[in-house]
């Protein structure tokens, strides 16, 4: 079964379309109010406009403040900051040296110490277990450079090398045991190793003997 | 004209308005705060450099680089200053009643962060002068804790020979010792400077 409209045309099209109340909007109204609320917003805009504009140009000017107090400083603290760069290098360096060098004041008071009061050295030949070349190793010459960079640099600190040298000392003592006496006091020191005796020869009018020692340095702790 | 219904007018005043807010918006405002966006990125770096900077140039700072370059450029100077270490030697000779017979210093030897100078020092004197001569070229300069403590040059003393005690207690001794200048880049190594040999005699 099919259901059949039987009302006239202009009633079918009245039922169709309700109303809604924009339907009974004026429109000359409309657009006037919109017009109107279009230049609301443009004011608005405007206003926010201005404001924001204002807000670039005092941080523009807060900015241009900072740059000016940056730039009278500059030149003072770049000079500042190479000094510091100029002394880290120049550091180490020193750090370098001054980790792997002999400590021989130390080392000869030591050989006092361990001499015996009724002995004597006559001679003494001693080289540092680390040499100074592979302490600040040699470089491949280059050109020099006029870079004001090239102050900047730094050096890396190195571990310390190490190595082992000889000791050659002589001397005289009272005797075949004072010479012994000397040997075991040497092998007490804790960096001397191998401690060897070369020759002991009596004086000739037996007043005691003469002794060469030979022994290998490590670096000293 | 076309008379426009109530609904259209007010849809068309509607985009009217939306029209107008969008480009003032994207046009004008959103520029001006991404602008704003920027030049506070850019203040706030500036002001980062700033305070480091200033902090670096206060007085305390300042004094303190400038006390700390110094103690390094004595230890370590720019170029060899060989009188400066004669003057050194002599006084070292002084304190420690030692009498410096020769001081020969050879040419500069480029090496990594500093040129070495090697120097063959001879001189007369009694074995516990001899340590403190030692002693006083170690103190003169080093490092500890990361601070340089400079009194003079950075010396290194690679070999020591002596012999000839007499009765008077007094030996010869020979020292194979290293000052050194600094260099930040390697460069060639001079062969006109350092090769001078001096004679230097100091008071007993």
């Amino acid at each position: 079964m099919q259901a059949v409209n039987l009302l006239p045309d202009e009633h079918k099209i009245r039922a169709k379309k309700r109303s809604t109340p924009a339907d009974n909007l004026d429109s000359r109204k409309t657009l006037r109010t919109g017009g109107l609320a279009a230049v609301a917003v443009v004011v608005l805009l405007g206003a926010l406009y201005g404001y924001q504009r204002n807000v670039v140009n005092s941080k523009k000017s807060a900015l241009a403040k900072d740059q000016a107090a940056l730039a009278a400083i500059k030149p003072k603290a770049d000079a500042i900051k190479a000094a510091q760069a100029s002394s880290a290098a120049r550091l180490s360096v020193i750090s370098n040296v001054t980790a792997s060098r002999m400590n021989w004041d130390n080392a000869l008071k030591v050989f006092a110490h361990v001499v015996p009061t009724d002995s004597f050295l006559s001679s003494l030949s001693f080289e540092a277990p680390v040499q100074t070349a592979s302490i600040v190793t040699p470089a491949a010459p280059t050109t020099p450079t006029t870079d004001s960079t090239a102050s900047t640099a730094t050096v890396t600190p190195a571990a310390p090398p190490s190595g082992t040298s000889t000791l050659t000392v002589a001397g005289t003592a009272p005797g075949t045991v004072g010479v012994a006496r000397v040997l075991d006091r040497f092998a007490l020191v804790p960096w001397l190793s191998n401690v060897t005796l070369t020759s002991a020869t009596r004086f000739a009018d037996g007043a005691g003997d003469s002794f060469n020692i030979t022994a290998t340095v490590s670096q000293e702790p | 004209m076309t008379k426009i219904n109530g609904l259209t007018a007010l849809v068309l005043s509607a985009l009217a308005v939306v029209v107008v807010a969008a480009i003032g918006w994207f046009m004008l405002i959103s520029p001006q705060r991404t602008k704003a966006d920027q030049l506070d990125t850019q203040r706030a770096a500036v002001d980062t450099e700033l305070s480091a900077d200033r902090v670096l140039v206060s007085k305390p700072s300042e004094t303190k680089t400038k006390a700390t370059l110094a103690a390094a450029k004595r230890a370590l100077p720019d170029d060899p200053q060989v009188s400066e270490i004669l003057r050194q030697l002599a006084g070292f000779a002084a304190t420690s009643r030692t009498e410096l017979d020769s001081i020969t210093p050879a040419a500069a030897v480029a090496g990594t962060g500093a040129q070495t100078i090697p120097i063959s020092l001879q001189f007369r004197g009694r074995y516990f002068g001899l340590q403190q001569l030692l002693r006083l070229l170690r103190t003169s300069a080093s490092s500890t804790g990361g601070k340089i403590t400079a009194t003079g040059r950075l010396y290194t003393v690679d070999q020591i020979t002596f012999g000839g005690a007499g009765d008077d207690g007094v030996i010869a001794a020979t020292i194979k010792l290293n000052a050194f200048v600094y260099s930040p880049a390697p460069i060639v190594p001079s062969t006109t400077d350092g090769t001078t040999t001096a004679t230097a005699a100091a008071a007993p």
